[in-house]
């Protein structure tokens, strides 16, 4: 008895299911990933009246309104606060305490952190 | 002269170089974003320039621009927040401020974490560029 091949169906596979899943898919991602880059930033509270290493800060910062801050009491536009900040440090400063007026916003108060970090404070304390 | 038309055979369109792209680009959001849980729409980080890279603020306690607290998508009194870690205070705590809320409501919160018994707070921030 000859059995003959069974004809051989090529079907195409149906791509449309698969189209639409990887559409949703490629939704979801794009509405849900974030492509910021976090950074961080360490911050020394103080509980009222003593700074980290619990001494007297040798440089007390009050961060005021509209780019302006107080360093030990004067008041400096933050341009040239560096320059001040410098000799402060050649003159052996090493605790510095900044404390936020009702003013400043978070975003003056992350910029000097990180300037007085680039300035190589050691101890930087944020006191209330 | 009457011409016919042609009987044109129903060509099937050819799908594969859609699926291509749409998988390409899958791949590149897969990869080069990152998800964030409990995304906050409103919530804009403050910018640093070298500070070194941090995680995002799924698991962070956010500081709202009016100074209210945001902890896992759910506003939070800072005396209510012990309970939420189960009665006692964490060992660190990221806090995410806004940008543009007042700095001394940050501070007084970083102080009161510190006075519960926080050992290590850290800000998340994220990378200043060029048109954000």
């Amino acid at each position: 008895m000859r059995i003959e091949p069974l004809p051989s169906l090529r079907r195409r596979i149906v791509l449309t299911p698969l189209i639409d899943v990887i559409f949703l898919l490629l939704l979801f991602f794009m509405l849900s990933s974030s492509f910021q880059k976090f950074t961080r930033v360490e911050i020394a509270a103080a509980t009222a009246g003593a700074t980290a290493a619990g001494r007297t800060p040798d440089i007390l910062i009050r961060l005021e309104a509209a780019d302006r801050v107080a360093i030990n009491g004067r008041s400096v536009a933050l341009a040239e606060a560096a320059a001040r900040l410098e000799a402060l440090k050649q003159a052996g400063a090493k605790d510095v305490a900044v404390r936020a007026g009702s003013e400043a916003e978070v975003q003056a108060l992350v910029g000097m952190l990180e300037r007085l970090k680039s300035f190589g404070f050691e101890a930087v304390t944020v006191v209330p | 002269m009457y011409l016919r038309p042609v009987p044109r055979k129903p060509v099937r369109e050819n799908t594969i170089p859609l699926i291509n792209v749409v998988f390409l680009m899958l791949i590149f959001f897969l990869i080069a974003g990152t998800l964030v849980a409990n995304r906050d729409r409103d919530l804009m980080l403050a910018l640093t320039g070298q500070a070194p890279a941090g995680s995002s603020y799924s698991d962070a306690l956010i500081v709202r621009r009016d100074g209210t607290l945001v902890w896992r998508g759910r506003p939070v009194e800072l005396s209510g927040l012990p309970d939420v870690f189960g009665g006692a205070w964490p060992k660190s705590l990221k806090l995410a401020p806004d940008r543009r809320a007042k700095a001394a409501d940050l501070v007084r919160v970083a102080a009161q974490l510190r006075q519960g018994g926080v050992g290590t707070i850290t800000l998340v921030t994220r990378r200043g560029g060029e048109g954000s």
